[in-house]
């Protein structure tokens, strides 16, 4: 297990070189000059020219490649060119607010897929299957911007039950009580359609194994169905988890329209509001932790199927 | 008949169609009946419908008895299955799976007596170094082993009837015959399924020849693969290799 684990580790290091050298050429082929941003479309050429060195961006491109990768190493993603404070700050702040809303959105991603999934599986054709089956469908079928707006117009405006954006409360921030209330409308709305597509998937994992030959054996030594469906759930963990990590890289890519409704200040919002402004800094290194955050949940999904498959970790 | 197994008037429907037709067979304590037919004859579905594991779009009518009584699955018939990679758990180690049916049963009190157990199926099952297959993975294992594991299995709460569904066709033809030899000489009752003749020749006291869901012959092995009287059977035996036949000629019947 720890050469399996070291394995996919050592693995990881050419993917995430690979990665840097993509969101460094996809953002040079971004239209527009950071330059003419800053300066305006009628700055002197000598002020072009002297920021345009200050920037670094006078230097051949592989040169730049080499000094930002450097420097990303060293946790230094350069200076926003639109805000002035360090793109590590900003990223920070806003990785963080996205990792609340995507875990708090991954739980009932993974639980209520799991159980519509297993249930449509085990009662196929009969009413409890249909009602979950029927349920996964309309998961995905809904549309996370109309969802969030009509859960703003109709739970939050409608009842005031539950806030319409933010964080905190804007008058009297609280603690992470006031946080959870402002989770469940965005969470819920980015949960949907992930949770959903975990259900169909789970779902079909479950049904191919409950029609094996291996439940049918386990039914054959005469034990009882629990056990059996132990079993089977047991053998469908591997799928579960590689679709949860699907599901989770999705959320923490940040779920643009649901960080918009809902003022949520993740890295959603920040790379929207960074293209915008031809924020290249900020746009490369959001880019860059997105794809670094990729790696690293394929990895821990990796080391999770090893560690339930012994065919894996070989 | 009071002892072994008697099936009646077993009749299986799927869709419309009716796969398994009216069958009844009858197996006398200790011995070994083998029903033999090609695929598609109904044959493995009069197996799994004689344990009850057919899926509710199967519609199952008739009775079967075991020493005048119900069975029940693992305690009183254990199944020796033709896919030894599909029909374990992978992710369990053999000596965990054999352990889990009989704790479940009831045969012993605890996960160490379960384990000691365990090792003894194993060796009655044939296999030598019994420490390490407990141990293992499924995965790790060759398909003959696979098979004996399953053996220890099926025997591990001492049934007093094996079904067996083409046990070898998924083995080596040197595994092959151990296996045979294995299943015959533990003493309990056996029902195999088979669509090889040389099996059914070497295993079957009596053999029940099954086409398109009906037993077309039944008798003693000798009798029925020595004087064929139905003309399927005849057809059967015509197709089967053997020395003597030139190369790219057939035998006769069945093409």
């Amino acid at each position: 297990m720890g050469r399996f684990l070291m394995g996919r580790v050592l693995l990881a290091v050419p993917t995430l070189l690979g990665v840097s050298l993509v969101v460094f050429v996809t953002v040079k082929l971004i239209p527009g000059d950071p330059v003419t941003a800053l300066l305006g479309p009628s700055a002197s050429a000598a002020s072009r020219a002297e920021l345009t060195a200050r920037l670094g961006l006078d230097a051949p491109l592989p040169e730049q490649y080499v000094r930002w990768l450097g420097h990303a190493l060293t946790g230094d993603l350069g200076v926003s060119i639109a805000r002035q404070v360090p793109v590590v700050d900003v990223l920070g702040a806003a990785l963080g607010n996205t990792v609340i809303l995507a875990l708090a959105a991954f739980v009932p991603v993974v639980v209520g897929g799991a159980l519509l999934g297993a249930a449509g599986a085990a009662f196929p054709g009969r009413w409890p299957g249909r009602l979950c089956d029927g349920l996964a469908t309309l998961a995905i079928s809904a549309p996370q911007y109309a969802v969030a707006l009509l859960l703003v117009a109709f739970v939050a405006v409608g009842t005031g039950a539950l806030p319409p954006g933010g964080m905190y409360d804007a008058a009297d921030p609280g603690g992470p009580g006031d946080l959870a209330l402002h989770l469940v409308l965005p969470a819920t709305a980015a949960a949907l359609v992930p949770m959903g597509l975990t259900a169909r998937m789970f779902r079909t994992a479950m049904a191919g194994l409950l029609d094996g030959e291996m439940v049918e054996h386990l039914r054959a030594r005469g034990l009882p169905e629990r056990v059996v469906l132990r079993h089977a759930a047991h053998n469908a963990a591997p799928a579960l988890l590689t679709i949860g990590g699907l599901q989770l890289a999705y959320l923490v890519e940040g779920v643009v329209f649901v960080e918009t409704i809902f003022s949520w200040p993740g890295l959603g919002q920040l790379l929207f509001t960074a293209l915008s402004q031809r924020d290249l800094p900020v746009i490369q290194g959001g880019v860059l932790v997105v794809a670094v955050a990729f790696v690293g949940i394929n990895l821990l999904v990796d080391a999770a199927h090893g560690l339930i498959d012994p065919r894996v970790r070989r | 008949m009071n002892g072994g197994l008697l099936v009646e008037d077993l009749t299986v429907t799927v869709g419309g169609r009716r796969i398994v037709d009216h069958v009844g067979l009858e197996i006398a304590q200790g011995k070994a009946m083998v029903v033999l037919g090609e695929s598609g004859s109904g044959k493995s579905v009069t197996a799994r419908a004689i344990l009850g594991l057919l899926g509710r779009r199967f519609s199952v009518s008739g009775h079967v008895t075991f020493n005048g009584g119900p069975l029940t699955l693992g305690r009183d018939v254990g199944l020796v299955p033709q896919d030894h990679t599909a029909a374990l758990d992978p992710l369990r180690r053999i000596g965990a799976q054999i352990g889990e049916v009989l704790r479940h049963h009831g045969i012993v009190g605890s996960r160490s007596q379960a384990k000691g157990r365990a090792l003894g199926l194993l060796g009655l099952a044939g296999v030598r170094d019994a420490e390490r297959v407990a141990r293992a993975y499924p995965h790790e294992l060759s398909g003959g082993l696979r098979q004996r594991a399953l053996i220890a299995v099926a025997v591990a709460c001492g049934p007093r009837l094996l079904v067996a569904d083409e046990p070898t066709s998924a083995l080596d033809v040197t595994v092959q015959a151990k296996v045979l030899d294995l299943l015959r000489g533990l003493g309990t009752t056996l029902l195999m399924i088979t669509h090889d003749i040389g099996v059914a020749r070497l295993v079957g006291d009596t053999v029940a020849v099954m086409s398109e869901g009906r037993i077309v012959e039944y008798g003693e092995a000798r009798d029925v693969l020595g004087l064929p009287g139905h003309p399927y059977t005849r057809r059967l035996l015509d197709a089967e290799p053997r020395p003597g036949v030139p190369r790219g000629a057939l035998a006769g019947g069945l093409a």
